[in-house]
């Protein structure tokens, strides 16, 4: 039965609802709650790292250098005396953002080429669909070490690359739900009343597309932080001295057998950050997925 | 029916012949003896005349053989000459060589090869850099008979003895050189040596096989004469120095080159390895200043920069307490060195930061870095991503950053490097390299026809210094020609034109059957000509 004279306030009461519903399944899902706690103390430890570290990320103490942990460094030194804890705080920072940034441009650019080949289909489609066949050809590191390659060595490119090798993902995931979406009637009634192609490309279809790609994103931060550290490890991203968790990892490389933390800790930061996104992402697709719905 | 029985047919036959290969093979190795050394520096070209590398001398002096040998002792021997004579101001060199010497692809070796080779060294088109400093102010050879040949100088070259006993200067087959082409260096190379040239994959390793005939070897030198003891000498080129230990430890290889620093102790008390450390000869570490850029064209800057960096502690931190606190572009054990630099360079923050006052660069308190008329002082600096010298930059700039010097680093891969480099971009970019002979040294750093885009990467031109380096080139008289390179060292420490880093040691590790290595070029050179593998 429908009251077509019930309040607008009711249909605020179903999205309200849902929103809590969604709250309740979040905080029920140990992966989501394990994931977010985790990233949260990372991220303050990262964004906080000036007010918590004892020193300054490039400052070389050189009678202390290769020191195991002890009190004075609480994660040892590495071989210009340099405190690792300081370092990895400091490290994240640039990880985390090549993570976000790179994911942002890649997601963005992506949406935008899944919702016009689905949305338009035809010719477009085509187009922009073998394109990212093309794209898809490549690995995603050989894409972005070609890229950075091209562009040069700095962070900015590192992020750029990340970005550009990661578009075919999200276009795929989302011109598979738009395809789907597209045929609902809600769309063909906002056809028939004249909606513009953009505006319902952007008002009716991405809304609904946005929990697969919420799901895509939050992995692809995952795998972007790991490519970027790649790429610095390979000496393609940050430029020494300033610290980057692969830069870290490439650095330490040499004295692995003498002086192990300083290639263990840089690892094992990549590593927490790294589960704990994929936890939240796994967790969050547990939630949004249709079919899992019970 | 018909198909499927030839394709049984077909199948038995391709097992059968990969059973009978393998078991070939496995015969043949059995008998082979096989040495297989992990380089840790990279190769330019396997071409002799052309390499701009020292290090490419270790592969291909074993394929080249030269006209004189040095022994470790520094003195010289019949090699492919059998005598020479020097004319007194030291312009003209007579040299009888050996009439039974075949290249390896049988064309005879004589005084044309020779000549071919000088002048081949010399043309623009060859872009030679080390036989390029070896040969001097070469003039022309000339073809006396068949197996005598007079080589003369523009201006005296006392030095060139030295420059022969080089593979940069072994004569190559000249029917080879034009029937490869471009290629040469790369898919082939043909000299006169106990080794002939198989294969080479670049950035990987260079595999040289045993050659049969070779029967010409120097005894005084080496102990043996006649064929090698090794069948196969394979050079695997592990630039990284753990991917190096470890191929060591693995039995992948059976000797290195250049032990990481902390790992040294450790293998000494090993008994399954054995480690031996010489003094390197020539030149060690060091930092060029381009003389064309600013801000490196200003002596204050310079200065300062010299008098800023802790070269004591940078021995621990950066070269692993391996080696010497360096005073000078020669290294303390060659003849003509002296300590002079240090003199006049002590380390001294303090008044480096006065002489850059002096000089109008003032301390910024907001950035911490010194500016002239707005200008920040910027030091940039490029290197190739490699441990040691990504170390050595990183210690540079927080010892500068403390004198208010921004030295900025452009770290990226080996090719974008020299690129940058070899087009002059630089402030600065490090050097290493090793000669024996001083002349060697001062000609690769500091002559002009090394400058713009050569091996002189300093940059540095000037018409007082080429002078001098080819007149102490023509000193026969060893006094003489000492204080004519103090006079040399005391202006490259007064200008400081580059600056010294590390006087370094070459370090080997061996499992124990490799014996009877010769170990030539200052320390440098391994010869494996003489080697055995006991075992």
């Amino acid at each position: 039965m429908t009251n077509i004279n019930a309040p607008p306030a009711e249909l605020d009461d179903v999205q309200t609802s849902r929103w809590l519903r969604f709250g309740r399944r979040v905080l029920r899902s140990r992966n989501v709650m394990a994931g977010a706690i985790i990233l949260i103390i990372v991220t303050l430890l990262v964004a906080l790292a000036p007010h918590i570290s004892p020193y300054s990320p490039t400052e070389q103490f050189r009678r202390n250098r290769l020191q195991p942990a002890d009190a004075e460094f609480i994660l040892g030194t590495d071989n210009l005396g340099r405190d690792i804890w300081t370092r990895i705080l400091y490290g994240g920072q640039v990880s985390l953002q090549v993570g976000i940034i790179s994911v942002a441009i890649g997601a963005t650019l992506g949406a935008l080429l899944g919702l016009l080949a689905g949305y338009l289909g035809g010719h477009a489609d085509t187009i922009i669909m073998r394109f990212i066949d093309v794209m898809m050809a490549f690995p995603g590191i050989l894409l972005s070490l070609v890229i950075v390659a091209v562009l040069g060595r700095n962070l900015h490119n590192v992020m750029v690359a990340v970005g550009l090798s990661s578009v075919p993902v999200y276009t795929r995931v989302v011109r598979g739900s738009t395809l789907s979406v597209k045929q609902l009637d809600f769309i063909v009634a906002a056809q028939a009343l004249g909606g513009s192609s953009w505006r319902i490309m952007t008002r009716h279809i991405l809304p609904n597309v946005a929990a697969p790609l919420t799901v895509v994103a939050t992995n692809g931060v995952a795998s972007a932080i790991i490519t970027g550290a790649a790429l610095s490890f390979l000496g393609l991203g940050q430029q020494p001295p300033d610290p980057e968790w692969g830069l870290m990892l490439n650095e330490g490389r040499e004295f692995i057998r003498v002086a192990a933390w300083v290639t263990t800790f840089p690892g094992m930061a990549i590593m927490i950050t790294v589960l704990a996104i994929n936890l939240l992402g796994d967790g969050l697709r547990d939630i949004l997925d249709p079919r899992l719905k019970l | 029916m018909s198909k499927r029985l030839l394709v049984r047919f077909v199948s038995l036959f391709v097992v059968t012949t990969m059973l009978l290969a393998s078991l070939a093979g496995a015969v043949v190795a059995q008998d082979e003896v096989v040495l297989t050394f992990g380089i840790s520096r990279r190769v330019d070209t396997l071409d002799n005349t052309a390499t701009a590398f020292s290090s490419v001398e270790v592969i291909v002096g074993h394929v080249f053989d030269t006209l004189v040998k040095q022994n470790p002792l520094g003195s010289f021997h019949p090699a492919l000459a059998t005598s020479w004579s020097v004319n007194d101001d030291a312009t003209e060199y007579v040299f009888e060589l050996r009439d039974d010497v075949t290249f390896h692809d049988g064309t005879p070796f004589n005084a044309e090869a020779v000549k071919y080779t000088f002048d081949r060294i010399v043309h623009p088109d060859t872009k030679s850099q080390m036989g390029f400093s070896f040969i001097g102010p070469y003039q022309e050879s000339e073809v006396i008979d068949d197996h005598t040949i007079a080589v003369r100088f523009r201006a005296p070259n006392a030095a060139f003895l030295d420059g022969l006993s080089h593979p940069q200067l072994g004569p190559v087959s000249p029917t080879a050189v034009e029937a490869l082409g471009a290629d040469w260096g790369f898919s082939g190379i043909v000299g006169a040596g106990p080794f002939m040239f198989e294969s080479y994959t670049p950035d990987t390793e260079v595999v040289l096989v045993k050659n049969p005939d070779y029967n010409w070897g120097d005894e005084a030198v080496f102990g043996i004469t006649g064929p090698t003891a090794l069948d196969r000498l394979i050079f695997k080129i592990l630039t990284d120095p753990g991917t190096r230990l470890a191929a060591l430890e693995s039995g992948e290889v059976d000797m290195i080159d250049n032990l990481p620093g902390l790992d040294v102790a450790r293998l000494q008390e090993d008994p399954s390895f054995v480690v031996s450390i010489y003094d390197q000869a020539g030149h060690g570490y060091s930092l060029m200043f381009n003389h064309q850029n600013s801000p490196t064209d200003e002596l204050a800057v310079r200065k300062a920069i010299a008098m800023s960096v802790d070269l004591e502690i940078m021995q621990d931190i950066v070269y692993d307490g391996l080696g010497y606190k360096p005073c000078s572009a020669l290294t303390a054990s060659m003849v003509g060195w002296t300590d002079i630099f240090c003199h006049v360079n002590p380390y001294d923050p303090e008044a480096a930061g006065a002489l850059l006052d002096e000089a109008g660069w003032v301390m910024n308190d907001e950035t911490g870095i010194r500016e002239r008329d707005g200008v920040p002082l910027v030091v940039r600096h490029f290197g190739a991503d490699r441990p040691l010298g990504n170390a050595t930059a990183q210690f540079l700039r927080e010892d500068l950053g403390n004198v208010g010097i921004d030295f900025e680093l452009n770290i990226s891969d080996f090719s974008a490097y020299i690129t940058n480099v070899v087009a002059g971009l630089h402030n600065t970019q490090q050097w290493w390299d090793t000669q024996t002979d001083p002349d060697g040294v001062f000609r690769t750093l500091f002559h002009s026809s090394n400058a713009g885009g050569g091996s002189n990467r300093n940059n540095y031109i000037s018409e007082t210094m080429d002078n001098m380096i080819d007149a102490a080139v023509g000193i026969s008289d060893q006094a003489a020609r000492i204080a004519a390179y103090a006079d040399i060292q005391q202006i490259l420490a007064d200008e400081v034109v580059m600056m010294y880093l590390n006087d370094p040691v070459v370090t080997y590790a061996a499992i124990p059957a490799v014996q009877n290595v010769t170990i030539l070029g200052g320390g440098f050179v391994p010869d494996f000509y003489s080697a055995t593998m006991d075992g």
